[in-house]
């Protein structure tokens, strides 16, 4: 939605420093090493993004369930909410917030060609709808950094070919926590400097002559280049996920 | 005691082995400020917990991070021996940990499931009904603490098979980014617990503002008739002043009526029920043509058009204006095709020249005009009032009821048009009357317990919580106090007004139901203003003609909140 994002509840209230990150999961952390939680984290917006194709759905519907889904759990823990029913859960939600709408039957349907274990019905995504609305302070419209790209790539002299390998970037950002703690256009501006510097291009006056602060476009690249990191290492291990979330007493499993 | 504090220093062994650099990634924030080594009793701590605790599986190489302003590309081997960092523990890291540690005491531990309902509209003390929104009932409530009067508008989740409405969530994203005094405020969210009475699910309540009135009310009203033209102009500012804001912020309202514009007694207006407006950008594809209370339909929705803008609320605007000015509904059309015609009479027909792109509109070819009309709008309100009917008045309506949408004024040339700048001026709003409290729910609602008596079928075979309701509301809503004034009330004790009010909503309204397709949902029709040949110059004498406001004809079934009016088999399909 293109409201006023400076009088938004995403700018007011949903833009969280990392002592609040470091809250989410809270009772995981008995259970897991940090390091392990990251990457069951990462692995759920994995989960949604996969399952945000298959249903069809608009990137924006995806990107803004993986938002939901970092919000909800910045107060609950695995152990307490099943993930692939709240990641489910916040990607039907958002079809509905973003405008394509989808079913609830279709979306348990999906989930389940994707991964066999999941035996959650659609009136269980129904019921645990009310649940993530409610974590979420039924505060739904997410701003994402999709819209200004093509207004900074023109305006920084970027080509507009390279639009495809910044977009690719900025999808990867949701799996990292820079979407909870930076404004969508420090995303987007962060995003870009990292795509420059793939591209080979020289962008920083561009940058300077922006009235932004450089430090936080600085830490929204650095945090990219963690995660792409992270899961380079992370992808040499595929079943870590699985053992992580069956070490995890997860209450109500189906 | 015991168990929360050890639960505590498990937690604080926690933060610190989280913060430990060796396993995690945010440890290497701290390295940034300071290298000094401090194996301060880090050690300890570990050994404790390696019976808990996977040593994580993967390290990673840390950059340096004091190249601040060098991008490294992602590295293409890490680190062939990850484990040679020290355990390292600067001041800095000591500080943040003794800080993550007082923190913890902020978090909320859930020991049981999500604590549903822990902002709870049992904070909220119900005092009545006072109306229907598209998907719910509405409360006049109180908060008990506070004692602020809010509205409580409950959501309806009877019948929906796709979960939480898709009307519901529009409202609350909406009006939870939408700030504006003539915009209705969005207080919070609140929910009841699921219990046996509800059917073991739980609802949810928006919580707004109290506002006293709402238009169609007011004009229902016997105060209506001291609207004065400074007032109008008021009213139309403000409104005006509300969409523009909308707009600006590409949101439609999608259901300008009366009966969704809110007054209070301070004389603002505010826009409410934004349960079928939407975002739109003109990059969007089709929206849904099912939009808008017929009366208040523009004619290229009329026609079938699905790509359209913020000129949809603005003939919206113009149909309010002049039903303000002239106490008459415009266009009081009893389907589609009949409201179709009603404009076509007094706009004009459109042609190709004044309306370029109609005839690529879906109905266009079944829906056109049989015979040419001239534009009349002037000539219709000739006999009026020229006090409300001035120069510029009826400047400002042609623009709003332009047929082109394309030629349509946007709400913000309205405001600088010459008739909210020339005299008389818009009054300022706390120089308005004050009126008792009236909603047209509560007309609705008074007309039905008078006419209960006369349908001789006590609602008996209702369910026990519509009875309670009912009850309820009977108990606590009495008429206003100016009702019980002797002017009205008897014409609706007598048998001759229902009848012929009777015949008067079958006629206007199962037709529309019938034959419209495009009824948004809570649709109520509603009764002209008195008969087209009485001006209603003299509003008592003229209500001995009127309908009275009951919008709702007393048999129809579609308004499954009136428990009085259902039929008797409703309760089969009220679980």
């Amino acid at each position: 939605m293109a409201a006023n994002f400076w009088e938004s509840s995403h700018c007011n209230e949903w833009l969280l420093d990392r002592n609040k990150i470091e809250e989410s999961n809270s009772k995981d952390k008995s259970y897991l090493t940090p390091m392990e939680l990251k990457r069951l984290r990462t692995h759920y917006c994995f989960v949604i993004q996969n399952l945000g194709n298959a249903l069809k759905l608009r990137q924006r519907a995806t990107s803004t369930a993986i938002v939901y889904f970092k919000r909800f759990y910045l107060k609950n823990s695995f152990v307490d909410c099943e993930p692939r029913l709240i990641a489910v859960t916040c990607l039907y939600l958002s079809s509905k917030v973003e405008e394509c709408i989808t079913q609830a039957k279709k979306c348990s349907a999906k989930m389940k060609e994707l991964d066999h274990t999941f035996n959650y019905t659609m009136n269980d995504i129904l019921e645990c709808e009310f649940f993530v609305l409610e974590e979420l302070a039924f505060c739904l419209i997410i701003y994402h950094p999709y819209k200004s790209l093509p207004l900074y790539l023109q305006n920084s002299g970027l080509d507009m070919a390279s639009i495809e390998i910044i977009w690719g970037v900025v999808n990867d950002s949701y799996r990292t926590d820079v979407c909870l703690m930076y404004p969508p256009y420090v995303v987007a501006l962060g995003c870009i400097y990292l795509g420059s510097y793939l591209l080979k291009k020289d962008i920083k006056q561009w940058l300077s002559e922006l009235n932004v602060d450089m430090k936080e476009i600085w830490e929204v690249s650095k945090e990219l280049i963690d995660c792409y990191e992270f899961e380079k290492l992370s992808s040499q291990n595929p079943s870590e996920p699985d053992f992580l979330y069956a070490k995890l007493p997860i209450r109500n499993k189906k | 005691m015991e168990t929360t504090n050890s639960a505590n220093q498990e937690r604080q062994q926690h933060e610190t082995l989280k913060d430990d650099p060796t396993n995690t990634s945010s440890g290497k924030e701290f390295i940034a400020h300071s290298n000094k080594p401090q194996p301060n009793g880090h050690n300890n701590h570990h050994v404790h917990h390696s019976h808990q605790h996977q040593q994580p599986q993967h390290h990673y190489h840390k950059e340096n991070p004091h190249q601040q302003q060098q991008l490294q590309p992602p590295k293409e081997n890490p680190q062939s021996e990850p484990n040679v960092h020290q355990p390292v523990i600067t001041s800095q890291m000591l500080s943040s940990i003794v800080h993550n540690v007082s923190n913890m005491e902020h978090i909320q531990y859930n020991n049981y499931d999500i604590p549903w309902g822990s902002k709870s509209v049992e904070t909220y003390e119900k005092i009545e009904q006072i109306g229907e929104g598209t998907f719910g009932q509405v409360y006049k409530a109180k908060h008990k603490e506070t004692g602020d009067i809010v509205a409580l508008k409950k959501v309806i989740m009877d019948n929906e098979v796709e979960g939480f409405p898709i009307t519901a969530i529009r409202e609350i994203k909406i009006l939870k980014e939408l700030h504006h005094p003539n915009v209705i405020h969005l207080r919070e969210v609140v929910t009841s617990k699921a219990s046996t009475a509800n059917n073991q699910k739980g609802s949810v309540y928006m919580v707004f503002e109290y506002m006293d009135h709402d238009l169609n009310g007011l004009m229902d009203s016997p105060a209506f008739k001291y609207f004065s033209p400074q007032q109008i102009k008021c009213y139309l500012k403000q409104l005006l002043e509300g969409l523009d804001y909308c707009h600006r912020n590409n949101v439609l309202h999608r259901d300008i009526k009366g009966s969704n514009l809110l007054l209070n007694n301070s004389g603002i207006l505010k826009l409410a029920d934004f349960g079928l407006a939407r975002p739109f950008n003109s990059a969007d594809k089709r929206m849904t043509n099912r939009v808008i209370t017929l009366w208040y339909r523009p004619p290229e929705l009329l026609l079938g058009g699905s790509h359209y803008g913020p000129e949809i609320d603005m003939w919206s605007v113009g149909c309010i204006m002049a039903e303000l000015l002239s106490k008459k509904t415009l266009f009081p059309g009893r389907n589609s095709i009949d409201q179709l015609d009603k404009i076509y009479q007094i706009c004009g027909s459109p042609n190709t020249q004044n309306w370029t792109e109609a005839s690529d509109l879906p109905y266009w070819e079944t829906l056109k005009p049989k015979r040419e009309y001239p534009r009349q709008l002037r000539e219709h309100y000739q006999s009026e009032n020229k006090l409300y009917f001035t120069k510029e008045a009826f400047d400002l309506l042609d623009k709003l009821l332009c047929m082109d949408p394309k030629k349509r004024i946007t709400a913000s040339e309205a405001l600088d048009s010459a008739y909210f700048w020339t005299e008389p001026l818009p009054c300022n709003p706390k120089d308005l009357p004050q009126y008792p409290s009236c909603h047209e729910y509560r007309n609705k609602k008074r007309i039905r317990q008078q006419q209960q008596p006369q349908q001789g079928q006590p609602a008996q075979q209702q369910t026990n919580q519509q009875q309670t309701q009912s009850a309820n509301l009977n108990l606590q809503q009495p008429p206003p106090p100016n009702y019980q004034g002797g002017h009205h009330q008897p014409n609706y004790q007598n048998g001759n007004t229902n009848i012929n009010y009777k015949k008067q909503r079958t006629d206007i309204n199962y037709q529309t139901n019938q034959g419209g397709p495009l009824q948004p949902p809570g649709y109520n029709g509603k009764a002209p203003y008195g008969s087209q040949s009485n001006p209603p110059s003299n509003q008592f004498s003229n209500q001995q003609n009127k309908p009275p406001a009951n919008r709702i004809p007393s048999n129809q079934p579609t308004h499954k909140n009136f428990p009085q009016n259902r039929p008797q088999q409703q309760p089969n399909q009220h679980r």
